[in-house]
Parts: C-alpha cells; structure tokens; sequence
C-alpha cells in the first residue's frame, strides 16, 4: 500500500511538473578528458580523468540539474585513447561502452527526485576513482535554491599506479586529499555550487553524492538538515541530523532550513580529512553564510 | 584564511547579539558551568602506561579527564559555560557539537575566534532540544580532539523526568558511552602550540575507548550495563574519533534505536547492530526478559579500508528481577557486605551444614582474579583493596552447588 502511494505521488509530481510546464528536454555534453588535477597548495599532481562539458580538462566534473518528469539527452564524448563506459547509478543506463576517440547519445527520462552519481564502471573502481564520477540533481521542482557536493578523498600513490595500470591494495588505502567539487579548504570556500549564501528563512537542497572509495562522516555546524532522499539505508529517511555517514556511492538530498544569520563550517567529522597532504586545515570543509 | 574568519564574523555579530538577548528572555532557568582548557594531562591506560593529554578540567587544580565530565542541562535552560584557558602556549576553543549555537558561540576558530592563553569566554546557548551532544575543541581539530579535549553535553527533558525527550520514551537506567581511539605516538609527537598550518603523522591507534577506558577498565561502573530484567536501559552512544563505531548488542537485549543527534527519529527501529561514525550520537533502548551476563561487542573500522582495527567488550548484566520469596531465599544462603566496599568484603554463609566453601573472584568479564578455599565459617573478610574500582562477581562454591552475587568495588 505504501509502494502504491509512493509511486502515486511520485507520478503526481511528475504530471503536476509537465502540467506547469516544468518538464522539458535537457541536452548536454560530455567530454572524458585525461589530465592532471592540481591539489591544494599545489602540493601535488594527480592523474586524474573527469566528465566535462567542455573538450578542455577540468578536475572537476560536470553536474547537472533536472527537475522531476525531464528527460536527459546527453552525449558522450570521449577523447580519451582508452575505451571508456558510462552508467547512471539507479537507472536503465548501465555500462554503456563509450569507445576511445568516439561518442554515444543516450536518453534518460528522470521521474523521481534524488542524486544519481554518473560514472565509469569500466575495471571497477578503477576509472570511478581516477575520477570519472559526476552527479546528476533532480529536484521536484525548479525553484528551490540548491548546491552540489561532489565529495571524494585521494592517495597520490593510488593515483599514480593506477593510471600506470599497476594494481593496488585497497586494504593499504590512506588518501592525503579530501575534496568537494574537487576543491580542498580553502580553495573549496570560493566554489559557489557548494558554498550556501543565504537569507534567514531560506530553504536550500543540497544534493551530495560521496564517489570517492572511502566512508565520509558529515557535520554541519549550526544547524540539523533533514535526509529527503537517499539511495541506500532508505530508513535514514526523515532523520534530522547535523552529522551523518557518506559510503562510497552514496547519495543524498539535504533540506535545510537557514534560521539564523552567521557563518557556519561543514566537514568531514572523521577530522583526518580536515588535512592535505597531512596538513591541517586543508581539507574536505564548505561554508554556509546566512544574512 | 584570516580574511575570510573576519568576513563571517562581521556578518554574523549584529546578529548574534541580537539572538543572544532573544534567548536569554525566553529561558526559563541559566544554568551555569565552567570549563577549563588545558594544554597537559596525563591518562592511564587498560596497560597501566601512561599517555600525555590536552584536557578540559572543572577546577584549576584538577587533574585531566578523559573524556571530560558530562555536563548536564536541562531542556529550556540558558546554558553559561564559562570558559578559561589555562594553557600557557596555543589557542583553544569549545564546540558545541550539534546544539546548533550562533556563530560567536559555535567555537570554530575559522568563523568565531579561539581562546589564546589565559583569556576566558562564556559560551552561551539555549538548550532547545533534549539529547545527546559533545562538546570539543576546534582549535588544530584533528589533534587537539586526539589529544582528549572532548566530553559530552546532555540535555534531559524539563524537570530531569526519565524520558528519552519531553513525552518520549521512559527508562529506569541510563549509561553513556562516549567512544574513540587513541594514537600513543600522537600524544607523544604532538606540536606543543598549534592555531593554523601543521603536520600530522599517519593514525595508527593502538587503544580504543569507551569513556576513555578499554579492556578490565571497562568493567568500571560507569560504563558496564547492570540492570534487572524489569528495568529499560537507555544507551546513549556518541563517536569522537575518526573511525566508525560499531556496537553489536546480544539479540536478547531487543535494541531499540529512538533518536539520533539530539532528535527523536520519525520511526524508532529495533537493531542488534548500530553504526555510528565520528560526530554521530544515538539513543537505544535495552530490555531483557531473560537473566543475561554478557557483553556489547564494539568494532572500531577504518573509515578509508573498511577494516576492523579494534574491538572492545563493555560488560552487561542483566539479572532476574526475583520475587520476594526468592529474595528472601537468597539472602538466607549469601550475603555480601558492605556493597559497594572499598578495602575488605565480608561474605556471610548462611547455609547450615556445609563445611566446605570455594570462593572465587570474577571480572564481569568471567576472568578469575581470586580463589579462595575454606572450612567451617559462616563469615570471611576478603582483602579486595587491589582491585580496580569496578562490578564483580563472588562466588560461593558450596557443597553441591554454587551461587554468585555482585559486588561493587569502589
């Protein structure tokens, strides 16, 4: 009975979105590109491949935003010389082979709300971890204010054997960065995607996906968000928590309510990512500013 | 980074003053602590080595805790902690963890201030939801948190009633564990002075903790769960570390999850294992129909591997809630006293024609640390003055069977 009145209300919402005019086409462009991505204080470089919307390479990979009832048209471009592949976690598009130097189109109707991670489940975890893993925000409507966060954590060491295709010991994992939008503390405070600048009142969706390998610990300082969407542990639903657990490939979407001016930090809880390169404080952490 | 500290600041003040007066006419009592915040210490550990500490203290004089104290309010309540730092080098703060405080009294250095030598601030907050919170340094967060400056914040429901929160659920006992791990090498290469950029060894802990305790030590009353079978505990559970915190409750215990981060849940749920990981705080409720000597197993998992690196055992005795008939039957065959005692116990025997008695002292955890062999007495002082304070078990080998009674050892 309760499946029935979800999948009722979510029908709901997509036809009240078509109905007001909310559903629409969205077409985008994905590049895969190879690169290096810059860590904090430059203090290093990592081999990194990212989902861009530009031919040119950026760590920081793309995400896009939809609201319930709209359909995705995308197309895949990779530039890479390695074949490539592409999945969108939770639905019908699952391991679509995206050939070196070739390009695929691919159709994806979104009709329920939540953060779906697209990435590359080519030699898993391989390339979703050399970076190949964005998000996709589906809102049930247009108009709430939302940020993204794209966390993840890096080992150089991994980085490097893994673009070399040398195998690695997950077990020995100890990542030196920690990032949101592939952007340590303090470089991550001037990413106006993740950093909330609000007014008292407001209420913002933040929509996070973890698609590192590692289990993150998120705190918020100041206010309790509640979990409105999740795609695993579903009976964290309706908590109202100001710290909670991130596995890897694990999504959320946040409700928060702003009721107070102030400035208010939100990291990593597990505190050794609040480093880089092991040093403190350049690590995984964002800024919410309220007026 | 300091540009950005004052840019918040000066956004926030007007503000914070303003919610600050707001609280201040709508409480209905000030409660009033003070905290001092210290940059030495030192900790025994389960090993009997000793580990060097940051601490908060109660007192100037004291000597450091870890964790430190339960600060307890009440809902409603203006909370003033008055706060000294008594550390000659370095800067501190303290974070109210989840008790959603304004800016100025959030006690992150980067968007309020910290405490430099020898200067004092009184945080100050409306305590608006009854549960369970931490209160930690900010200052060099990953070390100064590491080094113990940590401790947990309860807030009971109006007039301190048994719930859980205002028309929550009731209990009849309450424990709290606050966990966490312990890295010796960190305590012992630890910068003496640390406000912005410095270097942090690999965390390899090798103690693991539960009220700052592990091993024997968790035996210790404050933390080991003794209840009867007619009386619901409330587990208040809490991660300061940086590792995941899995608690695995025996079945028969019947794990209720009620609340989490200082708010009830839409749904309780039962559960025999709860995952928590650093910053997290749950509320559980535990009942057993049955008599159970037992343990709460804890595995502490690396957040990076997923790999157990430690476990502990916390005690737990659940005891058969006996009608008077058998109360009365067992008193008749043993007694122990004074419980809970400090040097000596004295066991009394009340059992008529026995001649042979075998006394054996346990740990909660079943370790024998005692034997004893007699004849023909009816009353035998035992020097107990070498045991660690904690809950242990006598027991009287008699002629055919045996009996156990619980002492306390203070």
């Amino acid at each position: 009975m309760r499946i029935k009145n979800n999948i009722f209300g979510v029908l709901a919402v997509a036809i009240l979105c078509c109905n007001t005019g909310y559903c629409k086409n969205v077409k985008h462009t994905l590049y895969i590109n190879k690169g290096l991505m810059k860590t904090v204080n430059n203090y290093a470089q990592l081999p990194y491949i990212a989902f861009n919307f530009t031919p040119k390479f950026a760590s920081a990979n793309a995400h896009m935003v939809l609201t319930v009832g709209d359909s995705l048209l995308l197309t895949i471009k990779n530039t890479d010389s390695q074949a490539h592949a592409f999945t969108v976690q939770n639905t019908a598009v699952a391991n679509i082979a995206v050939p070196a130097q070739d390009s695929v189109k691919i159709k994806l109707k979104m009709n329920q709300m939540g953060t779906y991670i697209f990435y590359d489940p080519t030699e898993y975890p391989k390339n979703r971890y050399l970076g190949l893993a964005g998000l996709i925000a589906v809102d049930t409507k247009p108009t709430y204010k939302s940020y993204y966060w794209n966390f993840k954590e890096h080992d150089a060491t991994f980085n490097n054997q893994l673009d070399k295709n040398v195998a690695v010991n997950w077990d020995t994992y100890y990542p030196s960065f920690f990032t949101c939008n592939s952007l340590s503390y303090p470089d991550s405070g001037k990413d106006t995607t993740a950093n909330i600048l609000g007014n008292v009142g407001d209420t913002i969706h933040i929509f996070m996906a973890n698609t590192g390998q590692a289990q993150h610990a998120i705190h918020f300082h100041g206010f309790h968000s509640k979990i409105i969407q999740t795609n695993k542990y579903k009976k964290y639903i309706g908590f109202s928590k100001d710290s909670f657990p991130l596995e890897s490939m694990q999504t959320m979407v946040l409700e928060l309510v702003l009721d107070k001016a102030g400035a208010y930090p939100v990291h990593d809880h597990n505190l050794l990512a609040m480093t880089g390169n092991k040093m403190h404080p350049y690590g995984m952490m964002l800024i919410i500013n309220v007026k | 980074m300091k540009l950005l500290s004052y840019k918040y600041f000066g956004i926030a003040f007007i503000a914070m003053l303003l919610s600050a007066i707001n609280f201040e006419a709508t409480a209905q009592r000030i409660y009033r602590d003070t905290v001092y915040l210290q940059n030495y210490g030192e900790i025994t550990l389960w090993d009997n080595t000793t580990a060097f500490l940051y601490s908060f203290t109660y007192n100037e004089k004291q000597p450091a805790f870890l964790p430190g104290k339960i600060i307890e309010v009440e809902e409603g309540d203006s909370v003033h902690i008055f706060s000294r730092s008594i550390s000659n080098d370095g800067f501190h703060t303290i974070h109210l963890h989840g008790l959603d405080v304004n800016t100025i009294n959030d006690g992150d250095p980067m968007t309020s201030f910290p405490l430099s030598p020898y200067s004092e601030f009184t945080y100050k907050f409306l305590a608006t939801h009854a549960g369970t919170f931490i209160y930690h340094c900010h200052v060099g967060d990953v070390m100064h948190v590491q080094m113990g400056m940590y401790g947990l914040l309860i807030v009971k429901p109006k007039g301190s009633k048994k719930t859980a929160w205002t028309g929550g659920p009731s209990y009849n006992k309450t424990y709290s564990w606050l966990t966490s791990e312990l890295d010796k090498f960190w305590h012992e290469n630890t910068p003496y002075a640390m406000m912005n950029e410095f270097k942090i060894p690999v965390f390899k802990p090798d103690y693991f903790l539960v009220n700052g305790k592990s091993k024997q030590q968790l035996s210790d009353t404050s933390t080991a769960i003794v209840a009867s079978t007619k009386e619901k505990v409330y587990l208040r559970l809490a991660n300061i570390g940086f590792y995941k915190h899995q608690f695995i409750f025996p079945a028969s215990l019947n794990a209720e999850v009620v609340d989490s981060d200082g708010r009830p849940l839409p749904k309780s749920f039962v559960a025999d294992t709860v995952n928590i990981t650093p910053g997290e705080r749950y509320g559980v409720m535990l009942q057993s129909s049955n008599a159970l000597l037992s343990f709460v197993k804890i595995n502490f998992i690396d957040m990076f591997t997923q790999q157990i690196k430690g476990t502990e055992q916390v005690p737990i005795n659940i005891v058969q809630n006996v009608g008077v008939d058998d109360k009365n039957n067992t008193k008749k065959m043993i007694g122990l006293s004074p419980n809970p005692a400090k040097e000596r116990l004295s066991i009394h025997i009340n059992a008529k024609g026995s001649k042979n008695y075998g006394i054996k002292i346990k740990d909660l955890f079943g370790r024998q640390l005692m034997e004893l062999w007699c004849e023909g007495f009816e009353s035998k002082d035992i020097d107990i003055a070498s045991l660690p304070s904690g809950i242990y078990i006598a027991e009287v080998a008699l002629d055919e069977y045996t009996i156990s009674e619980k002492f306390i050892k203070e």
